[in-house]
């Protein structure tokens, strides 16, 4: 168990490649932290730092109290779990576990008593004599879990372990993963490109972009304070909607305005807005499709704050409904109630829940609120 | 075995004097006298048979005539002699000696199935040992993969099956190389040659591993896997003669264009080429709105005059920002490792 300690940690290839730029973060002991980020953001070059599979170009690395910027990978008391992962197909699921632990020279007895115990871990005790191929698709990935677990790190790395699993297997393994993380009580670092992963697993989450981190804090907190227009599209599914807009000050109080639609901004939100002196000013303003709604108890609840819309598609998804809209030519989507009548080239009105929307500058795309 | 001693002996015959294949300690391996097998002699009286001096002849009070031709005539029998492990008989092979079945049967290795070579080469050599460990073991035990030391790396030799196996073969790639990364920790580089037909082509394979190896470092292509097949763009513009290339790319490289290819724009082009095109998979995989990823590309169309969209104008432009690295860097391998 161990925390560990990112000081200005820098990645740069030869040809002017920054990769990872000025990484600074704590992780604590026992932490589930992920990283998350779309293709190129720097994620995975920053875990592989941390193993000590891609050297740091600049900044220190700390596990525990340990720099371990020229400590080698082996000696950094971790254990990594990748995307492709391959079970040894002649070896027995205990061989499986225990082959790393042979590499090490570790002592017969004591490979044995680990394995038996990271099987008991992971539920899979009564798997330990059979082969790969005998095994489901779940019990695969725990076996390879398993190789992990056996060499007792301080902490775990996993770079996309979910991505090359089908849909079903990856939200399986998604909670298994977190439930092994509190039984193991020891610190996760996790990659992934999935914001869903990094939402439903994460202690807290760290957003990349660019070799840049954009924003950590718990899933809660980034996905209701964003804090520029990046992380506010990038976590929640589906995405945000983004409306180019104007504030408009009348009678005191502050309107967003867009495509013929003024909206009153709640007291407290247009104080903010007014003090950062965006009145007058061209913003971004947010609204996550669940902050969207048709339903006419809404609507007659809220009259100053209703826009209208064409519908274009409509996603049932059961215990909801994806509306697909134009919005005077904009698009935007809105999740809500299953038993929302609306239908395609239907024209609906719309609520908006103010009080949760967001709004960023459009020069540096942060939040302004 | 037997060939090689009976060879020995006949020379004995004719030359009156013990001769004996030693290694490069000078310990007798064959000899024309069995009973000499494992003492040490003087390296001074041996002549090297194989290039890489693994192997001796050394005839006690011997000339320098007779050794040379000594070595002369049992040159290949001696070194396929010594082939007493699929190791080096598969070592054997790639250093241009001609078996014939017989010895394939030996060794259980098909002589004309469909072969695929990987070359393994190690960020960290100390580790070598464990990662030879690892693929033998984990990956070796069906009696269709063999993997075996040369030139300071490792050689994965695999059948393949005829038809659709390219993706397969990237895959595996990518599983020994998160293998040995999360087992034995440390990187590597792969190099994937053609698949190809026949036990004793594999020289012409491991070369363009190899070759797809340096290719692959010199242009800094990602995850280390290197696809021989797959980098022909690559390797043609590593034809191009050095003086050539500036000429080349004189007209294309000019201050506006340096100006627009910077880190984003690069990966912007880069992934728009890797997703074949198609704007919508690319704006997905880069996370940016779809109008500002043609607004990039409009803008590589202002500066350069080429439309990427366009399947001509990507192909040239993918040479372009080929000929720009070889111009920038010329020799020197920009990647790690």
């Amino acid at each position: 168990m161990a925390n560990l300690s990112l000081r200005h940690v820098y990645k740069t290839y030869s040809g002017d490649v920054h990769a990872v730029k000025d990484f600074n973060l704590e992780i604590e002991d026992k932490e589930f932290l992920v990283l998350v980020g779309p293709s190129g953001c720097g994620k995975s070059t920053t875990l592989r730092m941390i193993a000590g599979l891609e050297e740091i170009s600049a900044g220190e690395i700390y596990i525990g109290d340990k720099l371990v910027n020229d400590v080698a990978p082996k000696d950094r008391d971790i254990a990594m779990v990748f995307q492709n992962y391959a079970l040894y197909p002649h070896m027995t699921v205990y061989d499986n576990m225990a082959f790393g632990l042979k590499l090490r020279k570790t002592p017969k007895q004591e490979i044995d008593a680990r394995v038996k115990e990271a099987a008991r871990t992971l539920d899979i005790e009564h798997l330990l004599d059979r082969k790969p191929k005998a095994l489901s698709g779940g019990q695969r990935q725990r076996v390879a879990l398993g190789r992990a677990i056996v060499r007792e790190p301080k902490v775990f790395l996993m770079d996309e372990p979910l991505s090359n699993l089908d849909a079903k297997l990856r939200v399986q393994m998604r909670t298994e993963i977190s439930k092994l993380h509190k039984r193991l009580g020891t610190t996760f670092i996790y990659v992934t490109h999935d914001q869903i992963e990094a939402m439903t697993m994460g202690t807290r989450v760290v957003v990349m972009k660019d070799g840049l981190v954009q924003q950590v804090g718990n899933p809660q907190v980034i996905y209701d304070h964003p804090e520029n227009l990046f992380v506010a599209g990038f976590i929640g599914s589906p995405q945000m909607n983004f409306i180019d807009s104007k504030i408009t000050e009348k009678g005191g109080k502050l309107f967003v305005q867009f495509n013929g639609f003024s909206l009153q901004l709640p007291d407290d939100k247009a104080a903010v807005v007014k003090e950062k002196g965006y009145v007058g000013k061209e913003v971004v303003f947010g609204v996550r499709p669940e902050n969207l709604h048709d339903d006419d108890r809404f609507l007659a609840e809220n009259p100053d704050v209703v826009i209208d819309a064409k519908v274009e598609v409509t996603e049932r998804m059961g215990s909801e409904t994806y509306l697909y809209l134009s919005i005077a030519g904009a698009d935007a989507i809105a999740r809500v109630n299953a038993k929302s009548a609306a239908k395609p080239e239907q024209k609906i009105r719309l609520g908006v829940e103010m009080d949760r929307t967001k709004m960023f500058d459009k020069e540096t795309e942060l939040a302004i609120y | 075995m037997n060939n090689l001693t009976a060879s020995l002996k006949k020379i004995k015959d004719i030359i009156l004097k013990d001769v004996d294949i030693v290694d490069k300690h000078g310990c007798i391996l064959h000899s024309s006298d069995p009973s000499r097998i494992g003492i040490v002699v003087n390296m001074d009286q041996c002549m090297p048979i194989d290039n890489r001096k693994r192997y001796f002849v050394h005839i006690e009070c011997g000339s320098f005539k007779e050794l040379s031709l000594v070595q002369l005539i049992l040159k290949d029998d001696i070194i396929k002699g010594t082939a007493d492990n699929y190791q080096q008989f598969l070592i054997n092979i790639l250093e241009g000696l001609e078996y014939d079945e017989e010895y394939s049967k030996r060794f259980k290795i098909p002589y004309d199935s469909n072969y695929i070579i990987y070359t393994i080469d190690l960020f960290n050599k100390e580790h070598f040992s464990d990662a030879y460990s690892l693929i033998k073991n984990g990956f070796c035990s069906d009696g269709d993969r063999w993997v075996f030391e040369y030139e300071n790396r490792l050689v994965l030799l695999d059948t393949i099956e005829d038809g659709d196996y390219f993706e397969a073969i990237k895959h595996n790639a990518m599983i020994i190389k998160d293998t040995i990364n999360s087992e034995v920790y440390t990187d590597i580089h792969i190099g994937v040659g053609s698949p190809h037909k026949g036990l004793l082509n594999i020289r012409k394979f491991f070369d363009e591993a190899e070759e797809a190896v340096r290719i692959g470092k010199f242009f800094n292509l990602p995850d280390y896997i290197y696809v021989y097949s797959e980098l022909l763009a690559e390797r043609i513009i590593k034809l191009v003669p050095k003086k050539s290339v500036g000429n080349l790319v004189s007209g294309w490289l000019n201050e506006s264009i340096e100006n627009l290819l910077d880190e984003e724009m690069i990966k912007t082009i880069e992934v728009f080429f890797k997703s074949n095109l198609n704007i919508s998979d690319s704006a997905r995989t880069l996370y940016i709105h779809r109008n500002t990823l043609i607004y990039r590309l409009d803008k590589v169309q202002k500066t350069t005059g080429l439309d990427i969209r366009k399947f001509e104008d990507a192909v040239i432009f993918k040479l372009i920002l080929l000929l720009r690295q070889v111009n920038k860097y010329g020799d020197k391998t920009i990647s790690k490792g």
